[in-house]
């Protein structure tokens, strides 16, 4: 779906609304032009207060979402944005492809999962560059360095950005996933597993890999560092997203001021996300910082989701042709709002 | 004959053309509907792939030899546990049945882990058996026990007395009186728990494979959706279902072969 | 002489959810070697509790059951018993079901099938060998039964109303293949049933039971020859009379 060219953006919403009047009026033309005309004060009475439901992941990449919400930043644009909370990314896109979400927030590597596989997502901004993939292994079952992972037993789950850190990662080391007993599970139960010593290390992110930590001391935790940074975007269905270019400038712009509060107001941000995501504050405050809170949209974003698109492309040993990304990055709203941030 | 379309019917239908047409034509029309329905874009297709897009990617699966290796996988997993589920639970279900303060002792606690589903005992099987094939194994045997034992138990329970009796004068006594009796005459029953315990056992794998698995039918298909590849993951439900009615003809037709004096219902 | 089967002072109570029930009381029966002896009683009475007594099947809470004067202790071979319902095991052939007893006995392979055949012929069927129950008639499976019965060689034969759901013209078959196995083999026969005509056909004697509790009201000798004439004359007329008054009929 492009989305970059010109137009006439339609409200299918009111489209919808006239046809059924039209259709079970017997005088249409007045019905429908009464029925244009009750929309339309409705509309304007209502203004934009039709809920908007903000599909989150738990994570703390999310920050920004969370704080726009808890501070307000959304109901000062007169937006009615509810925050729903999803155990991962990857279950908050699902919302938004099922039409129960108009935003979400989820890594890059769900969402080019998803359009390689043809579905229509719009991406608004990003909320974060994140360190958030990490690797976590067993000292005690002899991983001192990655090379000690070949033939031992790695929790991951597939779809995630730290699946294809895992493949980065593999990679840079000079190994496949065949070296390993790759094996599949979600991060609550890697930890359980872990801990159970059923597995010696997972590809997880936070609060699991805190969680990995605290259970097992004996633990070390790779960073992903130079070889991979994530980021935390902000998805909109498309057709939705361009009939209402003000409500997505609205959102943006709600995220821009959770990220000057972000800025200014760490100790408190860092609080109320902790408990949002029902993290203890000592255990977010050693992460916190690994993560750079801003709305933008990078250039270097369509080059990371090729790269991931390929290796999606490879993975589902799919014979798609690989999408051109720029065409699912919605940037015109971020960049009428602060076009320092765009640089694409 | 109404008995012809009872669930629990083990007994050979004769071939008739048109009740073959009829179901056949109902599944072709059934096919043909979700086929225009995906066609027509009323749905995205890649939410709601058409039958001949599962048909593809079912090929291609079958080719690249990963349907294969995934379904022999499960189907290992499956087989031992369906095995070693049955065979406990019929043998529980002998001693339920048979022996009263076995079945005063043992039925409030094995109905109370009867009705618990097993997708919550998921978390607890990981952490006692861990995340081996034996945990998997194990899931599958849970899944299998209980219709086994419940019907087992249900059967013995209502053997007739006059068989009872008439074995008795003929010499019977002890061991032998169950053996000859208590135990072919509940073979009948316990076939219809095992018959439902060939998917339960199933279900309960799927379960199980969803969790801390690199291979396995179940697997692939919750993999599939973690990527989004809805015509694949379709392709693995449909595998799952015909494996799945296959396996269900061929338990029929062996215990037509293993019990052919089956008294009409 | 001794009897082949003697029921002394015999009681038989049950408990239930209203208390303690007494199906039989004070029952005193004997079956003399080889008599042909008929229990008339009106269905739901004891008369099948009776015939579990005699078969060792049940214990008597009153009184004692003796076997050519040995008390009963628990079912035997020598006591060959034959049921209406269920009568064969359906997971065994007609042969599988001659068979049994004899098996159980750990007669040899070549043995036992000898003498299921020859049960077999002698109840008509020796040509329905390997089918299962299920492809029997009805009257087919009561022959087989009585053939099962017999495979034990049992000096008392037990049968409660073998015949009872038979049509008209098998019943009358089976009742001369009944009168023609027992002026063969003589064992003593206590036949239950609720059919006086039946009754007067076969017995030598009728017993009649009345119900709840059961008691013996009478036992009274048959007139004979036992053919459709003697059923007219006038003794036996008033003995049918009787039984019938008895039963309430």
């Amino acid at each position: 779906m492009k989305l970059e060219d010109d137009r006439p953006s339609l409200d299918f919403g009111a489209d919808l609304h006239v046809g059924i009047l039209t259709f079970s009026a017997r005088r249409p033309r007045k019905f429908a032009l009464a029925a244009a005309l009750f929309l339309s004060v409705v509309r304007a009475l209502a203004g934009e207060e039709i809920p908007l439901v903000y599909a989150v992941p738990a994570a703390v990449p999310a920050a920004l979402p969370l704080v726009a919400a808890d501070r307000g930043f959304f109901r000062e644009e007169g937006l009615d944005v509810r925050v729903a909370m999803f155990s991962s990314g990857r279950e908050a896109l699902q919302a938004l492809l099922a039409g129960q979400a108009q935003i979400q927030s989820v890594s890059e590597t769900p969402v080019v999962h998803a359009i390689v596989q043809g579905n229509a997502v719009a991406v608004v901004a990003t909320v974060a560059r994140h360190q958030e993939a990490k690797l976590i292994v067993r000292k005690d079952r002899g991983i001192l360095k990655p090379e000690d992972l070949r033939g031992k037993r790695i929790a991951t789950l597939p779809g995630t950005n730290s699946d294809y850190f895992m493949y980065k990662f593999l990679a840079a080391h000079g190994l496949t996933p065949a070296d390993l007993k790759v094996t599949n599970m979600s991060p609550p139960e890697m930890v359980a597993a872990y801990a159970n010593g059923d597995i010696d290390g997972y590809f997880a992110w936070e609060p699991h890999i805190q969680f990995g930590l605290a259970a097992v001391p004996q633990s070390r935790v790779f960073y992903p560092g130079a070889l991979y940074r994530g980021w935390m975007t902000v998805n909109m269905d498309p057709t939705y997203a361009r009939a209402h270019p003000d409500i997505v400038r609205k959102i943006v712009r709600a995220l821009i001021k959770a990220e000057g509060f972000v800025r200014a107001h760490k100790r408190q941000s860092l609080r109320l996300v902790a408990q949002r995501l029902r993290m203890d504050d000592g255990m977010l405050r050693k992460v916190w910082d690994q993560n750079q809170y801003r709305v933008e949209l990078d250039a270097s974003l369509v080059g990371e989701m090729s790269e991931i698109g390929r290796w999606s492309l490879q993975l589902s040993k799919s014979d798609k042709p690989l999408p051109n990304f720029r065409q699912f990055i919605y940037a015109e709203p971020l960049r009428r709002e602060r076009p320092a941030s765009v640089s694409l | 004959m109404p008995s012809r379309f009872a669930a629990n019917d083990l007994r050979p239908s004769p071939f008739e053309p048109t009740r073959a047409l009829i179901s056949l034509g109902a599944t072709a029309a059934a096919l043909l509907l979700w086929e225009a329905a995906a066609r027509s874009g009323v749905y995205p297709p890649h939410l709601f792939p058409p039958p001949s897009a599962v048909l593809r990617a079912l090929v291609l699966d079958a080719r690249s030899g990963e349907l294969a290796s995934d379904l022999a996988a499960s189907g290992r997993r499956w087989s031992a546990g369906l095995a070693l589920g049955s065979l406990s639970g019929a043998a529980a279900g002998l001693l339920t049945g048979a022996w009263r303060p076995a079945r005063l002792a043992a039925s409030p606690p094995l109905h109370f882990l009867r009705v618990v589903p097993f997708m919550m005992l998921m978390p607890l099987t990981l952490l006692w058996f861990g995340i081996g094939e034996e945990s998997k194994i194990l899931f599958a045997a849970w899944g299998a026990f209980f219709p086994v034992w419940l019907s087992m138990e249900t059967a013995v329970l209502s053997v007739e007395r006059e068989y009872v009796w008439a074995a008795r004068t003929l010499g019977a006594d002890g061991l032998r009186l169950w053996w000859e009796v208590y135990v072919p005459r509940s073979l009948p029953g316990t076939a219809t728990g095992v018959r439902l315990a060939v998917s339960t056992s199933m279900f309960a794998l799927a379960a199980a494979e969803m969790v801390g698995s690199f291979d396995g039918i179940a697997y692939r298909a919750f993999y599939c959706y973690q990527l989004f590849q809805s015509e694949k993951m379709m392709a693995c439900i449909a595998a799952v279902g015909v494996c799945g009615y296959a396996a269900d003809r061929i338990f029929a037709a062996v215990v037509r072969r293993l019990l052919p004096w089956q008294e009409p219902a | 002489m001794r009897a082949a089967l003697e029921l002394s002072g015999v009681g038989f109570t049950y408990p239930s959810r209203g208390g303690p029930v007494s199906a039989l009381e004070g029952v005193n029966l004997a079956l003399a070697p080889s008599e042909f002896v008929c229990l008339l009683g009106p269905s739901g009475g004891g008369k099948s509790t009776l015939l579990a007594l005699a078969a060792g099947l049940l214990a008597p809470t009153a009184g004692q059951v003796f076997d050519h004067g040995r008390p009963v202790r628990g079912p035997g071979v020598e006591r060959g018993l034959v049921l209406q319902k269920h009568a064969l095991f359906p997971w065994r052939t007609a042969r599988g079901n001659v068979e049994f007893g004899p098996r159980l006995k750990g007669m040899s392979a070549p043995e036992r099938r000898r003498r299921a055949e020859k049960l077999l012929a002698a109840v008509g069927l020796p040509e329905c060998a390997d089918r299962y129950p299920s492809a029997l008639s009805e009257g087919q499976r009561q022959r087989v039964a009585l053939a099962r019965a017999l495979a034990g060689e049992p000096d008392l034969l037990l049968m409660d109303e073998p015949f009872a759901s038979l049509d008209a013209l098998t019943r009358r078959q089976m009742q001369e293949l009944l009168v023609a196995v027992w002026t063969q083999g003589r064992p003593s026969v206590l036949f239950v049933t609720h059919d006086v005509d039946e009754a007067l056909t076969l017995g030598d004697r009728v017993a009649v039971l009345s119900s709840s509790p059961g008691k013996i009201l009478f036992a009274r000798e048959v007139p004979r020859p036992r053919d459709p004439a003697a059923r007219l004359a006038p003794e036996t007329a008033a003995l049918r009379a009787e039984c019938l008054n008895a039963l309430g009929a």
